[in-house]
C-alpha cells in the first residue's frame, strides 16, 4: 500500500520534472525563432555593404562606383568594367541596382540592372557626393547652370538574393 | 513498516532536490542563450554601414572641398546635407552631416578647418557625433 504511494508520488515529481523542463525550453525557443531569419540574412547583407564599401574606392578607376556614376548616360546602363568588378565580389549571390538622386527637392529613381528579387532579398546601400564638375552635360545628373562645386548625392541600392 | 515509510519520504525529498538542480540549470541554459542572441542581434541591427558611410563622406568629399572659398565651402556643404537628409528620410530614418562651424585661413580665404555634427537615427538606435576636421583628417 505504501509502496504504491510511494510510486504515485514519485510519478507525479517526474512528469513536473518532465513538464517544467520541456517549458522552459519551449518558451525560449519561441523567443529564438524568429530571429533565424535575420541571422540568415545578416551574412549576405553583410557581403553586399562590403562589395559596395569596396567599389567606393578610387573615383578614378572605371569599375569604382563614382566611376561608374560619372560614364552614365540617359540609357542608365552601367560600364561592363564596373559589372564585371561586382559580381566577382557578390557571384553566385543574384543582384538588382537601383540609384536615387535628389533634384530640386525631389527624389528621381533609375534602376540600372533590373532583376526581379526573391522576398528573401536583402538591401544594402551606400551614399556617394559627385560634383557637377566633373559630368559631361550629357549626364543625367547634370545641373546646368549650377557651378562646378555643386554636390550631386545619389544613393546606390544593391538588393541581393541567393540565386 | 516504520523503515519503509522513512525510504520513501527520502526518494521524494531526492527527487525534489534533483528536479530543482535540473529546473535550475534549465533557467540558467535558456537565459544564457537569450543573452547570446540579444546581444548578438544588437550587434546586427546598429546601423554601422550607415554611420560609416556618412563620415566617409566628411573625411573624403568634405576635406577634398577645403580648396573652395568659406562661402563656397558652406553652400556646398549645406547642398549635400539636404541632400542626404532627403535620402534618408525616404528610407525612414534620418541621416545628416551638418558643418555648424567654418574657419577659413587668413592668408588663401580657403577653410582651413571645419566642425561637423554627424547624425544618424533609426531602427531604434540614435547616434551623433561632433569632430574637427582639418585637411590632414578629422578628430
Amino acid at each position: 500500500m505504501v509502496k504504491a504511494q510511494m510510486m504515485t508520488l514519485e510519478g507525479i515529481m517526474g512528469a513536473l520534472l518532465l513538464f517544467l523542463v520541456t517549458y522552459t525550453l519551449f518558451q525560449s525557443s519561441l523567443v529564438i525563432s524568429p530571429l533565424w531569419s535575420e541571422f540568415s540574412d545578416a551574412q549576405l547583407k553583410q557581403i553586399a555593404y562590403d562589395s559596395l564599401r569596396v567599389l567606393d574606392g578610387n573615383s578614378s578607376q572605371n569599375d569604382s562606383l563614382e566611376g561608374m556614376l560619372l560614364s552614365l548616360d540617359s540609357s542608365f546602363i552601367p560600364n561592363q568594367d564596373f559589372i564585371n568588378s561586382l559580381e566577382k565580389l557578390i557571384r553566385p549571390a543574384n543582384y538588382r541596382i537601383e540609384i536615387y538622386w535628389v533634384s530640386d527637392s525631389e527624389i528621381e529613381k533609375a534602376v540600372l540592372v533590373d532583376n526581379k528579387p526573391t522576398p528573401e532579398a536583402v538591401a544594402a546601400s551606400r551614399i556617394v557626393v559627385l560634383k557637377n564638375g566633373d559630368l559631361n552635360p550629357s549626364s543625367p545628373f547634370y545641373k546646368s547652370g549650377a557651378k562646378s562645386y555643386t554636390p550631386i548625392v545619389v544613393e546606390v541600392r544593391l538588393i541581393v538574393w541567393r540565386a | 513498516m516504520a523503515g519503509m515509510n522513512d525510504r520513501g519520504q527520502l526518494i521524494i525529498l531526492f527527487a525534489l532536490i534533483v528536479s530543482g538542480i535540473i529546473v535550475t540549470l534549465s533557467v540558467i541554459y535558456t537565459q544564457n542563450i537569450l543573452a547570446g542572441m540579444e546581444s548578438s542581434r544588437i550587434i546586427m541591427v546598429f546601423p554601422k554601414e550607415e554611420i560609416r558611410n556618412l563620415r566617409d563622406i566628411v573625411e573624403e568629399d568634405f576635406i577634398d572641398s577645403m580648396g573652395l572659398k568659406k562661402d563656397e565651402f558652406d553652400e556646398y556643404t549645406y547642398n549635400v546635407s539636404r541632400d542626404i537628409r532627403i535620402l534618408y528620410a525616404q528610407k525612414g530614418s534620418y541621416g545628416d552631416i551638418a558643418v555648424f562651424g567654418s574657419y577659413p585661413s587668413a592668408l588663401t580665404s580657403t577653410v582651413s578647418y571645419f566642425n561637423v555634427r554627424i547624425t544618424y537615427i533609426g531602427g531604434g538606435i540614435e547616434y551623433n557625433d561632433t569632430t574637427l576636421c582639418r585637411p590632414e583628417g578629422c578628430i
